[in-house]
């Protein structure tokens, strides 16, 4: 049935193609910095008025959740995250890109050893600085969390954008995964990567009735443009994923899913175990109030953290998504948490 | 009728998030993931068999090795940049050494010929 539900979804983001609804997303120009493996450092140019003279921007890296694509921070020019963003600071992203089936083996530690490092120095060397401001959204942000547990001389601030911190909070998505029944090891050797087509479902099947509330929603907007543009961008980026690295998805689920590292017994890199209580750096969160795939109770908390040096907390309302763009977040949470991460200083420059 | 509808809904919701987080519901899904990861694992062993004994590379092989050699390159860039920031780093008190050396060569010239003008 919830199939069914997600296939009358789908149907309808083809049948919008017809009726010339914008279906053009992530348009804000970047141009490639640097590559590794499948891995890419962009930089986005601000189309907007700068607030700022271009060479005292200071930069920002964002490090997108590793599941989808990172334009869900650039939907739509006025639901651009990163339009806004650029205005203020020098935005680079991490683009994971898509995964080939020989890096199956790459897990977390050997992504931020090699792949994420190099990206990192790259970007410090481009923007001759010893230490860039970080943010991460979902997933992305615990692999920034973790960078900066390692590095935190290269990290000026930390903002982490509706990002699992304990997996152990109560949700539907954590009790799945919880569940041990499903063997990881063989999961791998079958698959390689992560397919995205098992994550969708599992992520489509969160929520098994959204598609006819989707719908209920829409009928009454069919005539309105702007509700179907933007319907149409979201419903564009839902169902463009990509697969996840095997290592990584294998980490994921054991590591932070089901052993719960961060709030237990740490990260282990390179033969050093790295606790979340010894992060030091200012660290900012935000937090949506619904969000059915990272539970409220599940994002950072001061306690957490007692060694940072600054914490600021924003809760949303709003789910996974409609928190962290809605029209409240634009409003309230984009500008203070600008505002925040200025604050913190100008970068370090070499 | 729309508030029935809700309604129906709402218990339709109810009644599906219980189904979805029952333990034995998980293990059934997980279990049919599991045969069909077995199922995908055997046939391409048995494939893999096969072509082997056709000595034919495997794409599965050669994917492997791409990602082994994109691995040394990231590290090969990785020394390299390493190595950059080191000569940028040297480079810096060289120039103060050169500098140095040139002026104390001046002051010993100078000397010299301070010396000199004394003697004569």
């Amino acid at each position: 049935m919830g199939l069914s539900l997600m296939g009358s979804g789908l149907n309808l983001l083809e049948s919008s193609k017809y009726f010339g609804f914008n279906k053009e997303v992530g348009i804000l120009p970047s141009s490639l910095v640097a590559s590794a493996g499948d891995m890419k450092l962009l930089k986005f140019s601000s189309e907007a008025p700068s607030l700022e003279v271009e060479s005292e921007k200071p930069p920002l890296l964002v490090v997108p959740s590793l599941i989808n694509r990172y334009y869900i921070l650039d939907l739509l020019p006025e639901k651009s995250f990163l339009r806004f963003l650029s205005k203020s600071f020098s935005v680079y992203l991490i683009d994971w890109g898509e995964p080939k089936r020989g890096a199956q083996n790459l897990s977390v530690e050997s992504l931020l050893e090699l792949h994420f490092d190099l990206l990192y120095s790259k970007l410090l060397a481009v923007e001759q600085a010893e230490s860039v401001h970080m943010m991460g959204h979902c997933l992305g942000g615990d692999i920034a969390l973790l960078w900066s547990l390692i590095c935190p001389e290269k990290v000026k601030s930390l903002t982490l954008l509706t990002t699992p911190i304990d997996f152990s909070a109560e949700g539907k998505l954590n009790s799945w995964a919880h569940s041990e029944a499903l063997n990881l090891q063989v999961f791998q050797e079958a698959y390689g990567n992560a397919p995205w087509f098992l994550m969708q479902g599992a992520f489509h099947a969160l929520r098994p009735l959204q598609p006819l509330h989707k719908l209920r929603r829409l009928l009454p907007q069919l005539k309105n443009k702007k509700v179907m543009d933007s319907f149409t961008a979201l419903e564009t980026w839902s169902a463009d994923s990509r697969d996840v690295l095997g290592g990584c998805y294998k980490d994921l689920i054991q590591n932070f899913y089901r052993e719960n590292c961060l709030i237990k017994a740490g990260f282990n890199f390179l033969g050093k175990n790295y606790l979340l209580s010894d992060l030091k750096v200012p660290v900012a969160s935000v937090a949506a109030e619904d969000d059915h795939i990272v539970p409220f109770a599940g994002t950072l908390s001061a306690e957490q953290v007692p060694a940072a040096t600054a914490f600021a907390k924003w809760t949303t309302r709003g789910g996974h998504i409609g928190g962290l763009l809605g029209r409240e977040a634009q409003q309230v949470c984009w500008p203070e948490l600008a505002a925040w991460i200025k604050q913190q200083g100008p970068v370090n420059v070499q | 009728m729309e508030q029935k509808l809700q309604a129906f809904e709402k218990q339709l919701e109810q009644s599906l998030d219980k189904l979805t987080s029952h333990p034995l519901f998980l293990q059934t899904v997980a279990g049919v993931i599991n045969f069909n990861c077995y199922r995908k694992i055997a046939s391409r062993k048995a494939l893999e068999l096969l072509w082997g004994q056709l000595q034919i590379p495997l794409k599965a092989d050669q994917e492997k090795m791409m990602a082994a050699i994109e691995e040394i390159q990231i590290r090969v860039q990785k020394i390299q940049l390493e190595q950059s920031k080191k000569v940028v780093l040297s480079e810096a008190p060289s120039a103060t050494i050169h500098q140095f050396q040139a002026i104390s060569k001046d002051t010993v010239k100078s000397g010299k010929k301070k010396v000199s003008s004394l003697n004569s």
